[in-house]
């Protein structure tokens, strides 16, 4: 009885405690986080609070707050609070604050959602950019996604690459005598990555080139078919065409290189073992991720990022195009009540080219402003990130990808799906590419 | 006395004894109702009327809680889409039809194996010296008080192909280097049922069986022991008098824990999203899943709110058969 | 027999009656095995736990070795150092946001459910019948059909993304009116019947007189409905969408996905988040089996 009641009498106390603890300070974390509705007010005084979004990513999000600390030092009246997200619940995010009018002042937004969303985000006002000043200033790929009926509803930031070369671990590649000079062929490739693969008692403990992730897989695919000669959308953009000769020929040289086990797509893949993860950790030679992700990783990872270049992949013929998405910008919410400032804000952050390479250098991307692919800060870019030369030599190569009905869906979830169910031998190659074109086009509907 | 009651009621309609007690009533019963239209029978109503629109909270509609306007009236629709078993129904259906096996396969699976172990787990552990008992029920009741996001962590990493306990275990029993994807590899089924979702399944028992565990524990305890005796003098072995007494006495705790356990294996989610994400392939994306994703992600709230009234109708069905199947198997 | 005692504790009895008829040897033979086959489930079972933990000690290169080592061959607590210190994840502030919406549903439910519960159990009202069958199908319904409806009701009310839109619609639990009432149907009603002929309010009533009788189902339904608000993962997950309002079992989700590459770190993340409560859980163990085993509730 006795040992009931204490018992009983320390929960309380616990109980208590909690509550008093959350009652006390509950009233603090409330005016923090929280900008209120539709971004901070300025009656009367100058004091203007802006609220941004932005998925999470370490390099990414100290380069936001950078450009956010710069802009108060110039503007003290004005203070930005960011809120990350992530990646995963980040379109989910968008989609439900969007129309329920809980969106922020300032949106970090993917070029190629954009147009998606255009109801909710306010057009860049004319004293910022017009769409022909912004078509000179910047990349017509990173620019493409944010152009929605010939409206302008963002400014990119950075030109957004996940093909066209891939990160190559130069201590593994010299232990296992390959080369690093690049390749010719794909057969090339295939042979280089067999030599750097570790095999263990029929397990892959180490893959020789990782291209399983969502947007490896997705951008190969597709830029092996624009270099087959093909093309994955029809004349006017309403339907895709994935079941074509050229679609089969892409997906059947990915899948060789499965069937030569330089990659174990059921142990590599989006969820396990992504690539950035991989690569970093050693337990990928050469992987298939933008450079961004070097600045991500680099910190805790400083050996493998000393041993890391960036080789050009091999063409499939003669072309050497390759799809690139409209990589992240800002963009403004159309309930945001300071949108004059938050859009001098994203001015200051993607227009002035200074603020923009700054970005660029902390977030590891390439310019979307042409001003700093050349000259001088193309020579700080490469200096601070030298595998940016790969980089910048390919660039002109890029071609957005076009205006897609549900992007991460038919990156992540049908291209995906489906080729490492080719991979695996759960559906054949013509199966699956029946099925990606079939549900792709579900996505118009 | 009921005179009283009698003038009361004709007379004083809100006063005296009578009318405190219908005050009291009426003030605690009234807005309670109130709550309970807006929070509990709103919803259910507003489900049931979403599965005969295509809505999209995304879209403007009438003022009349967002229906019509964009979100158009489509009546049947959803529900004669989900009858395609053509070759080419779009990828909604498919998924659907997909989810409604996976569940089902769960479901079906997780009574009768939960059932056969905490049964004899449970006449095991009542059969232990008291000082004993607490122990062995504390070990096997913690996995319910964890949250089950942490469930779901904790088996990921076991099941890691490369750096998880079991392919650890594997490869030093065996001296062969095992990197097994249980999540993650589609390849994988056995007798029919994928491997991972065999894998959610034992991270859902290994959770969940401290319930009913606790619950045959106390019904255990609450037979009488002459009963077991008798049995004992009468030269019943223990198995023997597990079988033929303690069993039937326990048939009402059984049924009603059967039809508890699988009205809950319906609507698990969290170990589905965060262990497996809707798995390989789609090969573990439960109905719960499927309508989370239908109405956050692809914004189809119409489509998602006709799956959940599938779900609601498959739920109902079966505790419906499953009671009335048991119990008249077990009169007694 | 003196063995025919009240105890129903099977071990009296059955230490007696086999000794003689099967002889020692055979019962004894029986009993280790049953302790062994135990302590093997037992640990089994908590096999999971033990990896965690143990995990969560290991350092970053450790936790990467093919194959794995089981016990940490330098165990370290810079991992425990590196999600304490990790200014991105302020622990303090979700075991608060937690245990506000935890401890504000818990009082809500119990007041709710121990007044309506005492209603129907004691009162005769026009509708009683049909409001109470109301309530018990609405246990019945998934939660996945109503959540639907139940977010577009929040974006109306304005109360997404607020702690309190996880409160509000949890005020009136049907489950804890089930309970309740069940409990008060037992209570005689003599001393309510004596507080009224003394002329005392319905309320003076139902605090003074009933409320105090229902101690123990009150703890066990407390204890039962703050478990189940703690680990609530779906509807926290659709209503909030500011990291920080975000509860724990969000924020480990998070944590884990944020940190796939680094196992050690998620284990140690889930051992701060997953474990504490375990231990206050483990001691009020009492009230939730009792009212597990009343109810058979989930």
């Amino acid at each position: 009885m006795s040992r009931r009641t204490w018992t009983m009498r320390w929960l309380t106390a616990v109980f208590a405690v909690m509550l008093l603890g959350a009652a006390c300070t509950f009233g603090e974390g409330e005016t923090d986080g929280d900008g209120g509705d539709g971004g901070g007010g300025t009656t009367g005084g100058e004091a203007v609070t802006l609220r941004m979004w932005a998925h999470r990513s370490t390099s990414f999000n100290a380069a936001l707050r950078n450009a956010a600390r710069a802009y108060e030092a110039e503007h003290p009246n004005v203070s930005i609070e960011l809120e990350t997200f992530d990646y995963d619940s980040y379109i989910q995010t968008l989609q439900t604050a969007l129309p329920a009018g809980n969106a922020p002042d300032i949106i970090h937004m993917f070029g190629t959602w954009t147009c998606s969303y255009a109801d909710y985000l306010t057009t860049v006002p004319d004293d910022i950019a017009t769409l022909p000043d912004a078509q000179t200033a910047f990349f017509s790929g990173p620019l493409g996604g944010f152009t929605c009926d010939d409206a302008l509803y963002g400014l990119p930031q950075e030109s957004n690459v996940e093909y066209g070369a891939t990160l190559v671990n130069t201590a593994m590649a010299d232990a296992a005598g390959v080369s690093t000079d690049g390749w010719t062929s794909w057969d090339e490739l295939i042979a280089d990555a067999k030599k750097v693969t570790v095999i263990q008692d029929g397990a892959i403990t180490r893959a020789g080139y990782h291209f399983t992730a969502g947007d490896g897989l997705a951008h190969s695919f597709l830029s092996l078919i624009l270099q087959g000669g093909g093309s994955y959308l029809n004349a006017d953009g309403t339907a895709f065409t994935l079941d074509t000769p050229e679609g089969e020929r892409a997906l059947t040289l990915l899948k060789s290189m499965v069937d030569q086990q330089i990659i174990d797509p059921v142990v590599y893949n989006d969820e396990q073992n992504w690539v950035g993860d991989c690569y970093f950790t050693e337990l990928c030679a050469m992987g298939l991720v933008g450079p961004w992700a070097v600045a991500d990783y680099k910190d805790d990872y400083p050996e493998v990022t000393a041993n890391t270049i960036y080789l050009e992949l091999p063409p499939l013929e003669d072309s050497k195009t390759f799809i690139a998405d409209s990589g992240w910008g800002l963009a403004v919410s159309s309930d945001s009540p300071k949108a004059d400032v938050a859009w001098d804000f994203a001015r200051f952050a993607a227009l002035v080219p200074e603020n923009a390479e700054a970005w660029n250098l902390t977030s590891g991307t390439l310019p979307a402003l042409v001003e700093n692919a050349e000259g001088a800060a193309r020579d700080r870019l490469v200096g601070a990130f030298p595998h940016f030369e790969t980089w910048f030599n390919i660039l002109p190569n890029a071609q957005f990808v076009g205006q897609l009905p549900d992007r991460d869906r038919l990156y992540y979830e049908i291209i995906y799906n489906h080729a490492l169910a080719a991979f695996q031998g759960g559906e054949t190659v013509d199966e699956a590419l029946q099925a990606m074109e079939a549900e792709a086009n579900d996505t118009f509907g | 006395m009921s005179e009283a009651i009698g003038v009361g009621r004709r007379r004083r309609w809100f006063g005296g004894r009578e009318g405190a007690q219908k005050r009291f009533v009426a003030g605690v019963t009234l807005p309670a109702v109130a709550f309970m239209a807006v929070f509990s029978l709103l919803p259910i109503v507003w489900a049931f009327a979403l599965a005969f629109f295509d809505f999209s909270p995304r879209r403007a509609g009438s003022p009349f809680l967002g229906l019509g306007g964009d979100n158009p009236f489509v009546g049947l629709e959803h529900f004669k889409a989900m009858t395609d078993f053509s070759a080419d129904q779009p990828i909604q259906v498919s998924q659907f039809h997909t989810a409604v096996k996976v569940t089902l396969a769960f479901a079906f699976l997780v009574v009768p194996l939960n059932l056969a172990i905490t049964l004899p787990l449970a006449a095991m552990i009542e059969s232990v010296h008291t000082r004993v008992k607490p122990i062995f029920r504390t070990i096997f009741f913690l996995p319910v008080l964890a949250s089950s996001v942490g469930v779901a962590i904790i088996w990921g990493f076991v099941l890691h192909p490369q750096n998880g306990l079991l392919n650890g275990a594997i490869t030093r029993i065996t001296g062969k280097t095992t990197q097994i994807a249980w999540i993650s590899d589609p390849s994988l089924v056995y007798l029919g049922i994928p491997v991972a979702l065999l894998a959610v399944l034992v991270a859902y028992l290994w959770q969940d069986i401290g319930y009913n565990l606790v619950i045959f524990i106390a019904a255990l305890q609450a037979i009488p022991q002459s009963v077991k005796d008798a049995a004992r003098v009468d030269g019943a072995s223990a198995w023997q008098t597990f079988r033929h007494i303690t069993l039937p006495l326990l048939k009402p705790t059984i049924l009603l824990a059967s039809i508890l356990t699988m009205i809950s294996a319906f609507q698990v989610f969290d170990l589905f999203q965060v262990m497996t994400d809707g798995g390989p392939q789609d090969q573990t994306r439960a109905l719960s899943l499927d309508i989370y994703r239908n109405a956050f992600r692809y914004q189809q709230m119409g489509w998602a709110a006709a799956v959940s009234v599938v779900l609601f109708a498959i739920v109902f069905v079966i505790s419906l058969a499953q009671t009335r199947l048991l119990r008249n198997r077990w009169e007694y | 027999m003196a063995t025919t005692s009240e105890r129903i504790g099977p071990t009296e009895r059955v230490q007696v009656a086999p000794a003689r008829r099967q002889g020692v040897g055979r019962y004894r033979a029986g009993r280790i095995s049953l302790y062994v086959v135990l302590a093997v489930l037992g640990i089994v079972a908590a096999m999971p736990f033990v990896w965690m933990i143990l995990s969560s000690f290991k350092t970053a290169e450790e936790i990467r070795r093919i194959p794995p080592t089981f016990w940490p061959e330098q165990a370290t607590l810079d991992n425990y150092r590196t999600i304490l210190d990790d200014p991105e994840l302020p622990l303090a502030l979700f075991y608060r946001n937690s245990a506000f919406v935890a401890v504000m549903n818990t009082l809500a439910t119990l007041f709710t459910g121990s007044i309506l519960g005492y209603i129907f159990a004691k009162f005769r009202f026009r509708g009683r019948q049909a409001l109470f069958w109301f309530i018990l199908a609405t246990m019945m319904i998934p939660s996945q059909v109503t959540m639907l409806p139940g977010y577009l009701i929040l974006l109306q009310l304005n109360l997404l993304n607020n702690l309190w839109g996880l409160i509000v619609p949890s005020f009136v639990d049907a489950f804890a009116i089930f309970v309740m009432r069940q409990f008060i149907l037992s209570i005689p009603n003599d001393e309510s019947s004596s507080a009224r002929v003394d002329g005392a309010s319905e309320w003076r009533i139902y605090r003074s007189v009933v409320l105090p009788q229902l101690g123990a189902p009150l703890a066990t339904l407390g204890m039962l409905t703050f478990m189940f608000n703690w680990n609530a993962y779906l509807w926290p997950l659709i209503v909030l969408t500011e990291q920080n309002k975000r509860t724990l079992p969000i924020i480990l989700t998070w944590y884990s996905t944020q940190h796939s590459s680094q196992d050690n770190l998620v284990m140690a993340a889930s051992v701060l988040i997953v474990i504490p409560v375990l231990f206050v859980f483990a001691l009020s163990q009492k009230w939730i089996v009792r009212g597990l085993t009343l109810t058979g509730g989930r």
